[in-house]
């Protein structure tokens, strides 16, 4: 006859689940927003989303509270999305003359008409370095103050700013406008 | 268009400047509202919970609003985390946004691209062999705690994550597969990100192969090397239904 199991001491599940279920829920918007304009492809959105929240549960033991979560989870956000631009274009020089991927096919005119703006600014966004997108990134549509930028990055904050200025005139350029000092 | 740049302070953002383009002016505003919808929230979450080996059907919790005991949480400490801590480690005290902290250094190394090829195993049109069913040494788990300089990579987290999600793919129906899947990744990943789902796993596959000893050994050490894992409860169903 075999020994009975020995159960491990267990924790409150269902709370314990409620809550990673509802942290998740909680950030995931944003995450995929920040992810999508920092450049991840929208193929591969949900599962970087998903790698978001893997790295910071794993890595959550760590989080000193020097910054708030959201402020830790861009940061999280600004490297797995480089990383993953980075495959993203070894797999398309691979493939030899393939465009980007497009947004999701829009139904309706509305929808075509947002669609084409996002593929603009998503392609005037992939002109600038890493470093320069994602804080002109997080400033500008994420909204963080450029304190908050500079602990997510692990940068200076003079660096933030040179790096805002700097992406924020090419931006202006590539709409047509002038940037006088 | 004509900026004064103020180095000290936070400039203007763009959607504050008067005779910004029109085209700029709707992408920026567009993009504010551009995060996932509910399905693609719904599809991450799900995701999550599957990655993490965290029980899945946990109320009806959809896209919606934080369940009121996590938002009360949430109000204590800033973040939302799990009841016992288990997501704080051992901090349980009120948030500390300091003015002037250093930056946080996430470790996500920017490394080159992991290569495309993927492993035999993954792709392996015949079945894995099953080993034999005999009693397996409940290693200690040595390797529990990486050392300091271990930085995994996105591209790394994300082989961590196609091996795992094809080890639970395999279950139940080829648990020797997924013992096999668990192995290779304990190989390759000895320090891995996602190291206590893989013991997950493997816990669940020795259950099903019948193994029920080797299933009860690796689960003891689980204990003794994740001791305030959120896996304990999976693992607890494991080895007490056999499943």
């Amino acid at each position: 006859m075999t020994a009975p199991f020995k159960p491990l001491a267990a924790p409150k599940a269902r709370d314990a689940n409620e809550a990673v279920r509802d942290v998740v829920i909680h950030h995931a918007s944003y995450v995929g927003r920040s992810l999508r304009y920092l450049g991840v492809p929208e193929s591969d959105l949900e599962d970087a989303a998903q790698e978001v929240f893997v790295v910071v549960h794993r890595r959550l033991g760590s989080f000193e509270g020097r910054s708030t979560l959201r402020t830790w989870l861009y940061g999280v956000c600004v490297r797995i999305a480089s990383a993953r631009r980075r495959r993203a274009s070894v797999r398309r020089e691979s493939v030899t003359a393939a465009p980007p991927e497009s947004a999701t096919a829009p139904s309706q005119e509305q929808d075509l008409e947002r669609a084409e703006k996002r593929r603009r600014l998503l392609d005037v966004l992939d002109r600038l370095d890493d470093d320069k997108r994602a804080v002109f990134v997080l400033y500008e549509i994420e909204r963080q103050s450029m304190k908050d930028i500079a602990q997510a990055l692990g940068c200076p904050l003079q660096t933030a700013y040179y790096r805002y200025h700097a992406a924020r005139k090419s931006v202006l350029e590539a709409f047509g406008m002038e940037v006088r000092p | 268009m004509t900026e004064h740049q103020d180095q000290y302070q936070d400039p203007p953002r763009l959607l504050e400047l008067e005779g910004l383009a029109p085209e700029l002016e709707a992408s920026l505003r567009d993009a504010a509202q551009d995060g996932l919808d509910e399905a693609s929230v719904t599809r991450v979450t799900e995701g999550v919970m599957a990655d993490l080996g965290v029980g899945a059907a946990v109320g009806s919790g959809g896209a919606g609003g934080l369940s009121v005991g996590a938002k009360a949480l949430a109000g204590v400490i800033g973040v939302g985390v799990l009841v016992g801590g288990v997501w704080l480690g051992t901090r349980s005290d009120g948030p500390h946004v300091q003015e002037s902290a250093a930056p946080i250094v996430v470790d996500v190394a920017q490394e080159a691209p992991a290569p495309e090829n993927v492993e035999p195993l993954l792709e392996a049109p015949t079945p894995v062999k099953p080993p034999k069913v005999v009693t397996e040494t409940a290693r200690p788990l040595r390797n529990a705690v990486p050392p300091s300089s271990y930085s995994p990579s996105a591209s790394s987290l994300a082989e961590e994550h196609r091996l795992l999600r094809a080890a639970r793919g395999a279950l139940p129906a080829d648990s020797a597969r997924a013992l096999a899947l668990t192995r290779e990744h304990e190989r390759r990943f000895p320090h891995g990100v996602l190291a206590q789902e893989r013991e997950v796993i493997a816990i669940r596959s020795l259950a099903l192969m019948g193994d029920r000893e080797a299933a009860q050994k690796k689960a003891e050490g689980f204990e003794e090397a994740y001791p305030k894992s959120p896996h304990r409860d999976r693992v607890n169903e494991v080895t007490d239904g056999g499943k």
